[in-house]
């Protein structure tokens, strides 16, 4: 299968007319399409799912509504025609694909799918295949259950991981997938279709019976075997059909529940967020009151200055009056001292007697010091009064408060700052979760553990009775061995046909099980080829597949690798998909929409060398995060056919453009 | 599809084999064609009708007796 051109009208991002040419040329057969984040990447992979399968799918493989599938400008001037037109060729034909929807007539606004009316046109060869053959053509060339292998959306990687974990719900639904991709489907329904024809011939051997004499008991055998398998089909089919109902209850409660657990995780982060709102404005608070004291004494440092040169006149002061009263103790003591030696008359270190002419200058130098310390006035009480000052003014300091304040300033605006994103935060967050009501949530929990209960209980039901089934396909057909070796029957039409039929049903039966061992085999061959040429740790022995197309890697020494890295994963993932997408069908082309999310330069380099290599036309979708086209294009540079670019022109709008790189 | 597909129908051929079950390839293979291009198809109306009809074929062919209001 090869894709030739795509055009789109009004499609999602896309008003009026976007078109995509896909590259033909074998040995250029890569096509890049860049496009940010919600710029309209996976609207591109919708309108291709679209075109062939008539719907689009959200997060989560939810179906998008078709209101919400036309573009809302073009919505908003009325034009709510939405139409996708594809050309492709396959198995050696010429296909012409178109689906478009439009507005009811008398719909003012399209509020829910009903209001539109649907059309699809397909030609073969320039043909056009009737209507109600569409479909069918459609299921024969690209069947919808493979489509989730070349329509690849990055987010299904992870539901491959599920395939490991045994018994996992997820994981026996995906493997019912990969193996209606892989043609099982074509012996499990032979095998039901087989035995639906066997019970009527059955039952139209058992009316031949009766009307052979002597065949009678035979007939009464065969009527109460046919009559337990029909009641056995009768609880199967009821049985099945409530497991299917039972799942999808558990699929919903599983998503309601999913979606609760981040309103739970919303909440504790509003608690969190509320309770730092409350830090924040005390915080607020307690520099508003600082603030607040700072201005109420910023006039000490307006009068600092002046009382600096007081305190400093005031220090001089009281050291001179400090010196002076040093002074003026030695002098009082000199007069004692020379008072003395003039009253004993006589030396006091040698006891000589001191000559008159000695004491004529000690009197001299007596009368000098008593008149020195005559003119030095007693300080004491001004130097007591200076300090009292100087205590009182060293009171008054300057409170540096233009710094202070500046500073306070400063974290008043950062503690606001924070407030108003907390606040904004707050608010988004309030947003989220309104409407949730934790007490429904934990009801919901309950009812989902109840519903896998049920599940597994059903499961062991389905189980019973398909062991009674098989027991009585044994009897009927030591019964049916029993009827053929009458003469009186053997050529009857009916009995001919029950024998053939039992025989092609277990040929059918016991084929489905060695189908599988091949398919799984094959998988796991071309697999291991796949991983092969992507990974790069080279000392891996290869990949083992297990009985839910779960791939383990294995290392050197052959045990299996537990822990595996995200981009580990992701390279088992992608080798599975290329593994599943080369079994069971022809290289076609593949789209892949944000593949490379959790991988390094070189495994990324190994895929973008190997999948064009497996693929008619490999077309990749990719944010500039995952590929810069200025710098990690070379290992493909040579196979890149066609590149275009998405344009964003609004929230609601964007532009698809041709570019080169 | 491709020959992998085809795998289906040597499986069928292989188990027959090894049952030692007294059918013709020729129908083997045509019920599994038929299965193969109803794989995909909720409705198994038409494929039970088709594989009926292949049966009462072969049913006519090995010569089995008519009853008289017919089987």
């Amino acid at each position: 299968m090869k894709l030739h051109s795509l055009t789109a009208r009004n499609f999602m991002p896309y008003k009026g007319e976007m078109e995509l040419t896909f590259p033909q040329d074998e040995q250029r057969n890569v096509m890049i399409v860049f496009g940010d984040n919600m710029r309209g990447k996976t609207s591109i992979l919708n309108a291709i799912r679209w075109v062939f399968y008539g719907e689009a799918v959200g997060r989560h493989s939810r179906p998008i509504p078709l209101q919400e599938i036309v573009n809302k400008d073009a919505a908003l001037a009325d034009d709510w025609r939405v139409e996708v037109h594809i050309k492709f060729d396959a198995n050696g034909h010429a296909y012409d694909l178109r689906r478009v929807a439009e507005r009811r007539q008398m719909v003012a606004a399209p509020s829910k799918p009903e209001d539109f009316t649907r059309s699809i046109h397909l030609t073969r060869d320039g043909s056009a295949v009737p209507g109600d053959q569409v479909e069918a053509e459609i299921g024969l060339i690209a069947p919808k259950q493979i489509s989730r292998f070349f329509l690849f959306d990055g987010e299904l990687l992870q539901e491959y991981e599920t395939l490991l974990i045994k018994d996992s719900q997820q994981g026996q639904q995906i493997k019912e997938a990969i193996e209606q991709v892989l043609g099982v489907p074509a012996l499990t329904n032979g095998r039901v279709d087989i035995q639906t024809i066997l019970k009527q011939a059955q039952r139209r051997q058992n009316a031949d019976l009766k009307q052979i004499s002597g065949l009678e008991k035979q007939a009464e055998r065969q009527a109460e075997l046919t009559g337990k398998m029909d009641a056995i089909d009768r609880d199967l089919e009821d049985l099945d059909a409530k497991l299917k109902k039972v799942r999808e209850e558990r699929t919903a409660l599983e998503d309601e529940v999913e979606a609760a657990q981040s309103v739970i995780g919303a909440k504790a982060t509003l608690d969190a967020k509320l309770g730092e709102q409350k830090a924040l404005i005390e915080a607020c608070e307690r520099k508003e009151a600082e603030r607040l004291d700072l201005l109420s004494k910023a006039w000490k440092d307006l009068i600092d200055t002046q009382l600096q040169i007081r305190r400093d006149q005031l220090e001089r002061r009281r050291k001179e009056l400090m010196d002076s009263i040093k002074k003026r103790s030695g002098l009082a003591q000199k007069v004692s001292d020379l008072q003395q030696l003039l009253d004993t008359r006589e030396c006091p270190t040698c006891e000589q007697v001191l000559s008159d002419e000695w004491r004529s200058r000690i009197g001299e130098s007596l009368g000098r010091a008593e008149t020195e310390l005559q003119s030095i006035d007693d300080s004491s009480a001004a130097l007591q009064e200076i300090s009292g000052q100087l205590d009182a003014l060293s009171k008054i300091r300057g409170i540096n408060a233009k710094d202070r304040l500046r500073q306070v300033e400063r974290d008043l605006q950062g503690y606001n700052v924070r407030l108003t994103q907390i606040e904004n935060d707050i608010e988004k967050l309030r947003d989220e979760i309104a409407g949730y009501d934790t007490a429904e949530i934990a009801r919901k929990r309950v009812l989902l553990g109840e519903k896998i209960k049920e599940e597994g209980r059903l499961q062991g039901g389905i189980q019973d009775q398909n062991v009674e089934r098989k027991r009585l396909v044994d009897e009927l057909a030591v019964s049916q061995k029993a009827i053929e070796g009458l003469t009186k029957d053997r050529t009857q039409r009916s009995t001919v046909k029950v024998s053939l039929c039992s025989d092609l049903e277990r040929v059918f039966s016991q084929s489905i099980e060695q189908l599988r061992d091949k398919l799984r085999k094959r998988v796991e061959e071309l697999a291991n080829d796949a991983f092969r040429h992507m990974t790069t740790q080279k000392s891996y022995r290869g990949l083992e597949i297990n009985d839910n197309y779960g791939l383990q890697i294995i290392d050197a020494s052959g045990g299996d690798v537990a822990v595996r890295s995200a981009g580990a994963e992701q390279i088992v993932a992608l080798s599975l998909i290329d593994g599943l997408n080369r079994t069971g069908r022809a290289a076609g082309p593949v789209i892949m929409d944000t593949p490379f999310g959790r991988l390094d330069l070189n495994h990324r380099d190994n895929i973008l060398s190997y999948l064009p290599s497996v693929t008619s036309q490999f077309i990749l979708l990719v944010h500039s995060g995952e590929i810069r086209k200025e710098t990690d294009l070379a290992v493909i540079a040579e196979r890149i056919g066609a590149a275009y670019e998405i344009r964003e022109i609004s929230s609601t709008q964007s532009r698809l453009e041709r570019t080169t790189l | 599809m491709s020959d992998d597909n085809e795998l289906g129908l040597e499986t069928l051929l292989a188990v027959k084999a090894e049952l030692g079950v007294d059918l013709d390839d020729e129908l083997l293979e045509a019920c599994f064609e038929l299965q193969k291009k109803y794989q995909f198809n909720h409705d198994r109306t038409l494929s039970t009708q088709a594989m009926n009809r292949l049966i009462d074929d072969r049913v006519e062919k090995v010569g089995g007796k008519q009853t008289e209001d017919g089987a």
